[in-house]
């Protein structure tokens, strides 16, 4: 079972950063990668729209599992970290980093499963609010959509 | 991470297979494990033993790192020796999150399940405080911003925290 996430609006996200801003960006590569909002390739997708605004990214760091909060011993963040991971790899981030300025780029559904044929995750039981999504398959947008 | 936790004491789960039952437990190395060792290796040897001391017939002990993955299964399956050591078995005991459960339902249809675990939301292994419940599928909780230790949770939900023991 991998939890389900989809990209927040950048409104409530990346847009609160500002050219000259220096950010790291920590990127999940378990349920996130598989849901598209984590993993190196759309981390590398969100470094390179950062710095098209002027942000600097100062380090991308990919983390097999945030929701094991040992594993973020070993990245070396600098100014803001840009999170791409769920609900729980927050919390684990906000306990691990307790003084940093923590951007979360996703939104956390529910659970779900994996269909590696189809190369996507669908979720299945959702947390309160997001009933309507069920059987709704992740990721739902393109690289391009991002962000 | 998947937070599940145990519905079944030992006894209730020995008390529910009936005497000609030949059991295949099978077990996830990756969430389940690390809810209070719900699941994992160690947890399902512990499991077999308590079974076979107590004369139940234990036809298997399998562990995958995730059984969510049905392709992990599936592989697992296309052995010849373990598919016929499956085909014998007549119960499974997933030590698994409600998802691995399934997987397991799906892929040996014949086999009965015997479901020991309540998957109850998503969580993180913290450094300091264990496993911690952070999202909740179930609605009998309130759970501050920084989650509840699962340990904590189990006890205000009704269920049951770690492996199965005596």
């Amino acid at each position: 079972m991998v939890s389900i996430t989809r990209r927040a609006p950048a409104s409530r996200t990346i847009d609160r950063l500002e050219t000259g801003d220096v950010v790291t960006i920590v990127a999940c590569n378990s349920c996130a990668h598989y849901c598209g909002t984590g993993g190196r390739l759309a981390m590398d997708h969100l470094a390179f729209h950062l710095q098209e605004k002027g942000v600097t990214v100062a380090r991308k760091e990919v983390v097999t599992k945030v929701c094991i909060q040992e594993q973020l011993r070993r990245c070396k963040c600098e100014g803001t970290i840009v999170l791409m991971a769920c609900s729980s790899g927050l919390v684990s981030a906000r306990e691990a980093w307790p003084e940093a300025d923590i951007i979360h780029t996703n939104e956390t559904l529910g659970l779900g499963s994996y269909d590696f044929e189809r190369r996507s995750a669908i979720l299945l039981l959702p947390f309160p609010g997001h009933e309507d999504l069920v059987g709704e398959r992740f990721p739902n947008q393109t690289l391009e959509d991002w962000p | 991470m998947i937070m599940t936790l145990r519905t079944l004491d030992y006894d209730a789960l020995r008390a529910s297979l009936p005497p000609d039952a030949k059991v295949l437990i099978w077990s996830c190395n990756t969430c389940a494990r690390i809810c209070g060792a719900f699941g994992g290796r160690e947890s399902a040897a512990t499991l077999e033993a308590l079974l076979m001391e107590d004369g139940v017939t234990v036809a298997g002990n399998e562990t995958l790192t995730a059984s969510c993955f049905i392709g992990a299964v599936r592989k697992r399956l296309a052995d010849d020796e373990f598919k016929k050591m499956v085909l014998e078995a007549t119960h499974v005991v997933p030590l698994t999150c409600r998802s691995g459960a399934l997987v397991l339902l799906d892929e040996m249809p014949h086999l009965e399940l015997v479901e020991t675990g309540k998957t109850i939301g998503l969580g993180y292994l913290s450094e300091s405080r264990g496993p911690v419940l952070t999202d909740l599928l179930v609605k009998e909780l309130e759970l501050p911003p920084d989650g509840i230790p699962l340990e904590q949770a189990a006890e205000a939900l009704g269920l049951l925290y770690g492996p199965f023991k005596r």
